[in-house]
């Protein structure tokens, strides 16, 4: 075994000799271990230590390298802060963040702006009463927020009022940072305007845009609510149906502006005129519905009715014109007349309707007779359609006479109906039905073409026909064209025809009947007002309405033996007409005494059951051939 | 209490009051002499291992044996032997099964030897104390096999267990223990986190094999691993403000780049390469003896065990007597100096009560009787 070489070395100069080298060996092989074990340790420890130094340089070199990976980052980081904080500011929200303490964390100045809150950092106590206090509903809020506060991850939005009338739309949403939530965010938004456009469009949706009352809409759902209460409450409700009886005619002659205003004015009127609870709307052009609700007296709405009504009476001061308007009122009260909203109201009209055909200017309660009478109306409408394709309507003639000497000059055609199972129906029933439906267009060609095919048929071309027009077919703008059509087919003078309108026709519609009359009128056909005296207390119109004839109403003819005034307006009425160089005709001659007043007065031609009810064709043409007995003629005085 | 030491030879008259004979030897030798170690002890527990080096006296070599009889005057002992395969070498339910087996009524103090190379000491510890009365204390080691660490014996009277583990229990109020445990290496270089590790093998120290960092740093020396390893043992860095753990190397595996150390390596634990210091080794010894003999109160010491690291053997060299001698002056002439160098040694952690494995430290136990 060989010493290590130092060992060897210190050997070769302190113990040269061999001999003694061996006698030591044990010792010298125990110091050269050593000697190895240390060089050893050495390089084991130098190597450590170098290994140690480069893999700190590493370490460094990796610390340098992340270092600037930070800055880097921090810099990244710096610019998404710079464009986060320009986002903020440039956005029109007010936007705060704040963390699991409720500590603001980041906000924008419009937040501040806002809120009015101070700049710098408030405490989440501070941050939270500040805001609370402008609230409407601070309590409300606070709920939602501790809500809020429990539920980790929930979004929320909603509104806030606050106290200075602003409104505040906002959104809430969790602020998560690796899953974790760390805070949360809110954005609010001013919307005020829009929260005013919201309600203006409700009001609007809900009001009429005139007299600012409720509509119909908004009345139903009133109406509907209650309903509801009173049904708990066991109180009655009541509701009026209001419809103005004259306002077409102001409307009309007074210009729509005047009409307008009219309309405002009776919705104040009325308006002052309920209580604070009862509720007016409008919801027609000339019509308003009244909701009189917790009716603990059922008088009450009668009560109310006929105030409504005594209002109206007095004169309304419209661009500085005294005006006066009447109504017809219909009351239908709940539970009696009716459950339901609808129910009530149609049943309201369904009075409102009575009470016109009551004379207008009246108020009537609902009854189940109204509803009886409507029910037929609605059950003749049935059945007129398709009256004239099953020939139950045919035409009767009622003989018109020349009172000096009881000759037959004409006639008025009239209309009958005789349904399938043989019943008459009176034309005072199914008139109106087919004026409502707009069957009268068909009805009135279809007798306007009867009467002159009639009037062909006559040997005497002296004879003339009288037609009765519907208002309906006043508006019609082809009828002059194919009336003059009819005329010249059947090769008849135009004269023959006369046309006889009423007073309220003429009245509702002035510029279009004129127009109409005028038309026929220019072709020769004759023009006469029926049931004359009974209609406007104007006779303004006689001056520039194209008309030929007068037919005194049936009530002055009918109590002429009876009473003086009677007398006094069929001759009064006898006398305009002279005087306008109009003919007159006297209707509804009865007896033989009235037919002596007419004569003496000199009435030239009347009609009436005296004389001959309407006739048939073939009566009528029997009836001509009878040469008049002069017992016919009356006694006069 | 009286303690006699035999280094080699036996007494030629049977000793019938001995209780208890801590028997260090090489294997073989232990297999050739447990007959006459029987006939000279008759009523004794024979207990001891394997190890990488005796200590007798203020001597530390390979002797073939050394044997330390201990008569007690009060004290009590009983004995318990497991065997690690009955337990499919789930060291912590070893563990738990030495220490029920051990009757509980008047124990004080446990002594353990196992087995060095398969055995998780951390478990087996931990295993242990779950089934040991509150305040009793376990100290002992791993046996060694020098520097081959090939295979390692426990020895229990006539047994010689491979996969063994043997704990000795003490009894009686009258016996008094010291014991310290300290170590004396510096830490250096940069920590480095344990990235994987399963019980007490080690993958992988920042995501780097562990076995390419030791290769590394050992050069042309890698191919005497795992030996050198001992050189350059791990310190776990421990909680905030607690000391930290010394795991030394037990084996490698080339094929995974595996290290196996005597104790749990835990993932996320920051770990940093140690280094002997001469001077502070000593330094160690001596300090380990001062906090025995404070732990012992002021008794007397009549027996004093010594568990060393084979770390510290391999690194000391020819001085390794320094350390022993450094534990005498500091215990003083009186008590006898037993013990062996071990892969792993077992005491309370510094200034606690919580028993658990040591590597690279000289621990020491000190027995006394009132």
């Amino acid at each position: 075994m060989s010493y290590h070489r130092l060992l060897q070395r210190q050997l070769r100069r302190h113990l040269p000799d061999a001999s003694q080298q061996a006698a030591l060996a044990p010792l010298l092989a125990a110091i050269s271990q050593v000697y190895a074990q240390s060089d050893y340790d050495r390089e084991l420890l130098e190597r450590s230590l170098d290994i140690t130094s480069q893999e700190l340089i590493e370490r460094y070199e990796l610390a340098q390298h992340s270092l600037q990976e930070l800055e880097r980052s921090q810099a990244d980081l710096q610019h998404s802060l710079s464009i986060l904080h320009a986002t903020l500011e440039a956005t029109g929200e007010g936007v705060l963040v704040v963390d699991t303490r409720g500590h603001m964390r980041q906000h924008n100045p419009q937040l501040l702006q806002l809120f009015q809150l101070p700049g710098g950092q408030l405490t989440p106590q501070k941050l939270l009463s500040h805001i609370l206090r402008q609230l409407r509903h601070p309590a409300r809020h606070l709920r939602h927020l501790r809500e809020l506060w429990d539920q980790a991850g929930a979004s929320s939005a909603g509104e806030l009022s606050l106290r200075d009338g602003r409104h505040l739309a906002f959104h809430t949403q969790p602020h998560v940072l690796d899953g974790e939530e760390i805070g949360r965010v809110w954005s609010f938004r001013d919307i005020s305007s829009q929260h005013q456009n919201e309600l203006l469009i409700r009001h609007q949706a809900e009001h009429d845009g005139l007299t600012g009352l409720a509509n119909r809409g908004l009345f139903n759902q009133r109406l509907q609510a209650a309903l509801e209460r009173a049904e708990q409450r066991q109180w009655q409700v009541g509701v009026l149906f209001i419809d103005l009886d004259n306002f077409k005619l102001i409307n009309d002659s007074a210009g729509h502006h005047t009409g307008d205003k009219l309309l405002c004015a009776v919705a104040e009127r009325l308006q002052g005129a309920l209580r604070e609870d009862d509720l007016l709307a409008r919801v027609g052009g000339d019509e308003f519905l009244v909701l009189i609700d917790c009716l603990d007296d059922p008088d009450l709405a009668q009560r109310v009715a006929q105030r409504l009504l005594d209002v109206l009476r007095q004169p309304l001061l419209v661009d500085g014109k005294r005006l006066w308007v009447h109504a017809s009122l219909g009351l239908a009260q709940y539970p009696e007349d009716g459950r339901s909203a609808s129910e009530l109201i149609s049943r309201a009209d369904m009075a409102m309707y009575h009470a016109k055909s009551r004379g207008r200017n009246n108020a009537q309660a609902f009854s189940p007779v109204l509803e009886q009478q409507v029910l037929r109306r609605v059950d003749l409408q049935s059945q007129l359609q398709g009256a004239l394709l099953r020939n139950e309507i045919s035409m009767v003639l009622q003989p018109k006479i020349s009172l000096a000497d009881s000759r037959i000059v004409g006639a008025e055609a009239l209309m009958r109906w005789t349904t399938a199972s043989g019943q008459h129906v009176s034309p005072m029933d199914f008139i109106p039905v087919a004026e409502q439906t707009g069957l009268i267009v068909e009805l009135g060609d279809w007798i306007l073409q009867q009467a002159l095919e009639w009037l062909a048929s006559q040997d005497d071309r002296q004879l003339s026909v009288a037609v009765n027009l519907s208002a309906r077919q006043l508006e019609d703008p082809q009828l002059p064209q194919r009336l003059l059509s009819w005329l010249s087919l059947r090769n008849l003078e135009p004269q023959r025809l006369e046309l006889e309108v009423t007073e309220s026709m003429l009245m509702s519609n002035r510029e279009q009947a004129s127009h109409f009359l005028e038309q026929v009128r220019n072709f020769g056909v004759r023009v006469a007002v029926d049931d004359f005296g009974t209609g406007y207390s104007s006779l303004n119109y006689l001056r520039w309405l194209p008309i030929d004839v007068l037919k005194i109403d049936r009530s002055f003819i009918h109590d002429l033996n009876r009473a003086d005034d009677a007398r006094a307006i069929a001759r009064s009425i006898m006398n305009l007409a002279e005087n306008l160089r109009l003919q007159v005709v006297a209707e509804g001659i009865e007896d033989p005494e009235a037919a002596a007043f007419l004569i003496d007065m000199g009435c030239p031609l009347g009609q009436g059951f005296w004389y001959s009810p309407p006739l048939s064709i073939a009566a009528f043409a029997e009836r001509l051939s009878i040469p008049i007995p002069s017992i016919m003629r009356p006694a006069a005085g | 209490m009286q303690v006699m030491q035999y280094l080699n030879d036996l007494p030629a008259n049977a000793q019938p009051d001995v209780q208890l004979v801590l028997a260090f030897a090489q294997p073989d030798a232990y297999r050739s002499r447990v007959a006459d170690l029987r006939a000279a002890f008759p009523n004794a527990l024979l207990a001891g291992c394997s190890s990488a080096g005796l200590i007798a006296g203020e001597q530390v070599d390979d002797f073939p044996l050394v044997a330390t009889a201990v008569q007690f005057e009060r004290c009590r002992i009983s004995h318990a032997w497991v065997d690690l395969t009955d337990h499919q070498n789930d060291c912590q339910r070893a563990g738990h099964a030495l220490a029920a087996q051990l009757p509980h009524s008047d124990l004080r103090h446990v002594l353990l030897f196992a087995e060095g190379l398969q055995v998780n000491g951390s478990a087996l510890v931990s295993g242990m104390l779950s089934a040991l009365p509150e305040g009793v204390l376990v100290t002992g080691g791993l046996a060694g096999d020098g520097e081959r660490f090939g295979q390692t014996f426990v020895y229990c009277n006539e047994q010689v267990g491979s996969r063994a583990l043997l704990a000795v229990g003490l009894y009686g109020d009258a016996l008094q223990i010291g014991h310290g445990s300290q170590g004396g290496w510096d830490s250096f270089g940069p920590e480095r986190l344990i990235t994987r590790s399963e019980g007490n093998v080690l993958y992988s120290l920042d995501e780097q094999p562990a076995l390419e960092l030791y290769k590394r740093y050992l050069g042309e020396h890698a191919s005497e691993l795992p030996a050198i390893g001992l050189k350059f043992p791990l310190c776990l860095r421990g909680p905030a403000g607690k000391p930290g753990v010394v795991r030394a190397i037990l084996a490698v595996n080339e094929s995974d780049g595996s290290m196996t150390f005597a104790g749990d390596m835990p993932e996320g634990t920051y770990a940093r390469l140690m280094r002997a210091n001469f001077e502070r080794l000593l330094d160690g010894a001596a300090g380990a003896a001062e906090h025995s003999l404070q732990s012992l109160r002021g008794s007397n010491a009549q027996l004093a065990l010594l568990i060393s690291c084979v770390g510290r053997r391999v690194v000391l060299g020819q001085a390794v007597e320094e350390e022993v001698e450094a534990v005498r002056a500091t215990l003083g002439e009186q008590p006898v100096l037993c013990g062996f160098y071990s892969y792993g040694e077992i005491s309370p952690l510094q200034d606690t009560t919580t028993c658990s494995l040591h590597n690279q430290t000289m621990t020491i136990t000190l027995f006394g009787e009132a």
